[in-house]
């Protein structure tokens, strides 16, 4: 087993008392699954995540990488965030090879394959995510698609042991989306890299995803788990298959239910009827 | 907006907030304020004049003189020369006499180049004193909160003291050559380049650091690799309006007790009624903040070429 969660919960302190955000959670994610978490905002599923990543702390449960209890952030889980994090004082290739600069990455000489470096590595991610054209452009000269690219290269460079994934594309026009989710999609396939993705788009979840786990709105707990029937070389037509379709409503069906909706059709119409309004 | 006029039309694109002017408009309005200034001051040395205060305060024409008179040059200078060419007995008199007063030109030539240098010096002493103590302090206090619970308070309590109340302290304690001098403009910017500096240091988005420990940086990396260079051009910016500061503490520690230097000068002149000179060295004095802070500008251009906000 690669990633074990525990029964990790989280509350938040608020005027109005203790806010809970995360019910004791349990879940976990095998060597080269990729496992999608969805679920409305403020479903804790973020939370769960920057937990697993040791940037949180939770206020019970554990988290165990590879049988290791995660105690705090390091190396072994690298991360993409929603915004866009690039340090914008370094060029593209510097972005990518920022670990190198780190006391922790001493050994980044050392060969991870018979004949590859880890700097050979991180040259090679950054042609295999189209950018060997813009290695000295600045992040502030790139689209937002080209950062994100930038983030996953950099987090993959670091080689670790999962890679976390928060809403990474949640910030793009849907064509970039389409586009950043092939790519991701080929690209953990290929470097067989275990994931842990967290999106509020259930399209996304269901074309990235080995498996997918539902979270009601909060406090966050699992409502559903789908093992995903497609397999590795799906396209993105897929996501017009009567098949993928039917998962969608599932999965749609299973969130609405779950609560956590403030304006629904019913509710739109009955105030537009007693209002009145009179315009035109 | 196919004609290339933009959303309202040439003219009236000037009542719209936000709408960009082209280099040879900014060029014209920089060149009107100008010539506006010194309309305004050759109105008011006009009303001195007729009331027959000219001395009290001079024309634009007469400072430019003035000036030229520093420079050998001037229409006092070529009077004297004048008169005394006329008083001369022999032609050799003459010339020694016009000798002598070309001499005391060059003479106040070098006074003036003289306080420059001091308050110069001074300015620099105090400037990279503070730029030493202060950007590791503010970088601290930025980065650690406890650092900040410590030293936040009092720095702040601090800032609000008076600087010109404590030259009486400095006198007692440090006496009157260049070290209360030093101090007074030490103490007026430090406090500011903290704060500033702190400033930046926290606008450092959490993200960031976040990004640097996940790729397995230890906490002083997240400091020293992260938030330092991130915060960098806004620190650079924090000197530059220190720079600022640092004169204006200059003149005041120079007016108070000096022996020479800017201030000192100026105080000088005054007591002659010489406001003439005074207003030279105001312009000098204007012409070397404007300096370094241009200098300033064009390097914070230059090193930090990542963070120029994009004009529109």
């Amino acid at each position: 087993m690669s990633l074990e969660i525990t029964n990790i919960s989280k509350s938040y302190k608020s005027r109005a008392g203790d806010v809970q955000a995360l019910t004791p959670t349990t879940f976990s994610v095998a060597p080269g699954d990729f496992v999608s978490l969805v679920g409305p905002s403020g479903c804790g599923k973020s939370t769960m995540l920057y937990i697993t990543a040791g940037l949180e702390s939770a206020d019970s449960g554990t988290v165990e990488l590879n049988g290791r209890r995660v105690t705090g952030p390091d190396r072994s889980r690298g991360m993409v965030f929603q915004g866009y994090t690039l340090m914008p004082w370094l060029t593209v290739e510097q972005n990518v090879k920022f670990a190198h600069r780190l006391d922790a990455n001493i050994d980044y000489e050392v060969p991870i394959a018979e004949t590859l470096t880890h700097q050979a590595y991180a040259d090679k991610l950054i042609d295999i995510v189209g950018l060997s054209d813009f290695r000295r452009r600045l992040p502030r000269e790139l689209s937002g698609g080209m950062k994100q690219r930038v983030a996953i290269a950099r987090a993959l460079a670091n080689k670790p042991e999962i890679l976390l994934m928060d809403e990474p594309f949640g910030a793009l026009d849907a064509q970039t989306r389409e586009e950043m989710q092939e790519l991701m999609l080929l690209l953990s396939i290929h470097e067989r890299t275990t994931v842990l993705f967290v999106t509020h788009d259930v399209e996304e979840a269901l074309y990235l995803s080995s498996r997918v786990l539902v979270f009601s709105s909060r406090p966050g707990r699992i409502v559903d788990e789908i093992q995903i029937p497609f397999g590795s070389n799906r396209s993105l037509d897929i996501k017009l298959a009567p098949e993928f379709l039917s998962l969608k409503r599932r999965v749609l069906d299973q969130l609405h239910h779950s609560g956590g909706r403030t304006l629904n059709r019913e509710a739109i119409l009955t105030r537009l009827r007693e209002s009145n309004l009179q315009t035109k | 907006m196919s004609d290339g006029r933009g959303k309202f039309g040439r003219a009236m694109r000037l009542l719209h907030p936000r709408q960009p002017l082209n280099r040879p408009l900014k060029a014209a309005g920089a060149l009107l304020g100008f010539l506006l200034f010194i309309a305004a001051w050759q109105v008011l040395s006009g009303h001195y004049a007729q009331k027959g205060q000219a001395v009290l305060f001079p024309s634009p024409a007469a400072v430019g003189g003035a000036a030229l008179d520093y420079l050998g040059k001037g229409p006092k200078t070529e009077k004297r020369v004048l008169a005394a060419r006329e008083d001369a007995a022999t032609p050799a008199e003459a010339d020694l006499a016009e000798l002598k007063i070309r001499e005391k030109a060059r003479e106040s030539l070098e006074i003036l180049s003289g306080d420059l240098k001091i308050s110069f010096q001074r300015v620099l002493i105090a400037f990279l004193l503070a730029t030493i103590i202060g950007v590791p302090l503010g970088l601290f206090i930025g980065a650690f909160h406890w650092f900040e619970s410590i030293l936040q308070p009092v720095t702040e309590f601090i800032r609000y003291v008076p600087v010109p109340a404590l030259i009486p302290l400095l006198i007692v304690l440090f006496g009157i050559d260049e070290a209360p001098k030093v101090m007074l403009i030490f103490i007026g910017t430090v406090l500011q380049l903290i704060l500033m500096t702190s400033d930046e240091v926290r606008r450092v988005p959490m993200d960031l650091l976040q990004v640097c420990y996940t790729l397995g940086g230890k906490a002083s990396e997240v400091v020293t690799k992260v938030m330092l260079p991130a915060a960098l051009p806004g620190i650079f910016d924090a000197l530059r309006l220190c720079n600022g500061w640092a004169w204006t503490w200059l003149i005041v520690a120079e007016l108070v007790a000096a022996n020479e230097g800017m201030g000192y000068r100026i105080v000088k002149y005054q007591r002659f009624l010489d406001t003439e000179r005074i207003f030279v060295y105001l312009i000098v004095l204007g012409l070397v903040g404007l300096t370094i802070d241009l200098l300033f500008r064009l390097m914070n251009r230059h090193f930090f070429r990542w963070a120029a906000t994009d004009k529109r």
